[in-house]
């Protein structure tokens, strides 16, 4: 056990600059993510078929094809693409084509809540703001979108807890990251389950949170008991 | 940059037969991860705060961390112990298969226990009160009453449950398996076309979830009660 103790000390520096990394991986990935998801949102809600489809193709693939997956080909391909498309041979860091992936996935899960969101509006709210002398956008900003906040901040904060456990995924891409980190360590001091205990410990500290905050959000509007 | 579809037509074989693999594993993972699951899921209503308790924490910690995490504690965490590799449970964890069915079912097992809880809590009281009232003791109750409503309202998020398992699968190729996702893998180093061999094993994937998603559906209607309904979700 001292052994143990030792090595996370030892490897204690390695593995804080995992944490980094997890961090900027997941909260590099929020703002972009977001974008996408209104993009998906507005989209989806369209007059124009074409468009609605082109939400809905982009929602179940991203949704449909293992996270892994998309990584690869992200990693494989992106570069790839942009080369083609810009003219020139491009290089991208390993990171920011993980941020870019997982943007790209939780991304399509967002633009879903918002969608919800913004249907679960009765069309009464609609018509009220109508009646009452407000124009279609006074409308949308004072009426319909603080009720969407309402709605969508659940399920939001589970699309961010998706995301951040998917960070670990970008391991498999060369990213430094916590999984990446303890897993040198794990290697090199031949006690994998300290070193991945330890990881999943360091997740647990930031998840745990946002899991009871649901917990209790969901008994605040639980009626059956 | 082009698209070659003869070379995809050329990887179709290797990454079908991968495919059987991913399907073998995503079985094994639902037939643990229900068994696993249920229990949980009684646990949550157990008298005994302490049975309740392990149950929620348990769903807590493995909601809460990666399922590469778990993988990982399985597959290489798991070796590490003398005690284990000394027992006849060794024989089952020794095999790759195991052990990623073994995470997939612990993992999946947190996710089901919570829609089991929560499909039985959404049986309206009265249900119980009234089984009580005719004489079930709370077994039979559960078995002829509550059960049957509680798996028509469990039915579309495990569904869901099932889908996400299937997407799960792709962490086999990470210790090293050739799963649909490893076979792809392998298949991309050796041609270098990762947009064939990406795209391809992206579809079948997504053949694959489609057909879960219909079959599901049919399930669902299957089961569905008579009568007028709807707006109860």
């Amino acid at each position: 056990m001292d052994d143990n103790a030792a090595n996370l000390l030892a490897y204690a520096p390695q593995i804080g600059e995992g944490v980094a990394a997890t961090v900027l991986l997941a909260l590099g990935a929020v703002p972009p993510a977001f974008l996408v998801g209104v993009v998906l949102a507005v989209l989806h809600l369209s007059r124009l078929g074409a468009l609605r489809g082109l939400a809905q193709a982009y929602t179940a693939v991203f949704r449909g094809v293992p996270e892994l997956l998309i990584l690869f080909f992200f990693y494989y391909g992106i570069a790839g693409i942009l080369s083609v498309l810009l003219g020139r041979t491009i290089e991208l860091p390993d990171f920011w084509i993980a941020v870019t992936a997982l943007a790209a996935i939780a991304g399509a899960y967002t633009g879903e809540v918002l969608r919800g969101a913004v249907l679960a509006i009765p069309a009464g709210q609609w018509e009220a703001a109508a009646s009452l002398g407000l124009r279609p956008f006074q409308a949308w900003l004072k009426v319909i979108l603080p009720q969407c906040v309402r709605l969508a901040l659940p399920p939001l904060g589970n699309v961010l807890l998706v995301l951040i456990k998917d960070t670990a995924l970008a391991s498999a891409i060369g990213a430094e990251e916590i999984m990446r980190k303890s897993g040198i360590a794990a290697g090199s001091t031949r006690s994998p389950f300290v070193f991945f205990g330890a990881a999943a410990a360091l997740y647990l500290l930031v998840t745990i949170p946002i899991l009871q905050w649901q917990d209790r959000l969901e008994r605040q509007f639980d009626t059956s008991r | 940059m082009t698209f070659d579809f003869a070379l995809v037509l050329d990887s179709l074989p290797e990454l079908l037969d991968a495919t059987v693999l991913t399907l073998g594993l995503t079985a094994a993972s639902v037939v643990l991860g229900v068994l696993f699951g249920c229990g949980l899921g009684f646990a949550r209503f157990s008298r005994y705060r302490v049975v309740r308790e392990a149950a929620r924490y348990y769903s807590l910690v493995f909601r809460g961390t990666p399922l590469l995490v778990q993988l990982f504690l399985i597959y290489y965490g798991l070796g590490q112990s003398p005690l284990l590799r000394g027992s006849v449970l060794w024989l089952v964890l020794r095999e790759p298969f195991w052990c990623v069915s073994l995470a997939l079912a612990l993992n999946s097992a947190a996710y089901t226990s919570e829609i089991f809880r929560g499909a039985v809590r959404a049986v309206p009281r009265g249900q119980w009160e009234a089984a009580t009232t005719l004489g079930l003791r709370p077994a039979a109750t559960f078995r002829a009453v509550i059960g049957p409503q509680a798996l028509r309202i469990a039915l579309p998020s495990y569904g869901n449950e099932v889908v996400m398992i299937v997407k799960s699968t792709a962490l086999a190729s990470m210790v090293s398996m050739f799963d649909l996702t490893g076979a792809a893998r392998t298949l991309v180093a050796d041609t270098y076309a990762p947009y064939e061999i990406f795209t391809a094993s992206g579809a079948i994937y997504l053949v694959l979830t489609a057909v879960l998603q219909l079959a599901f559906k049919l399930v669902e209607k299957r089961l569905e009660l008579p009568g007028p309904r709807k707006s109860r979700a």
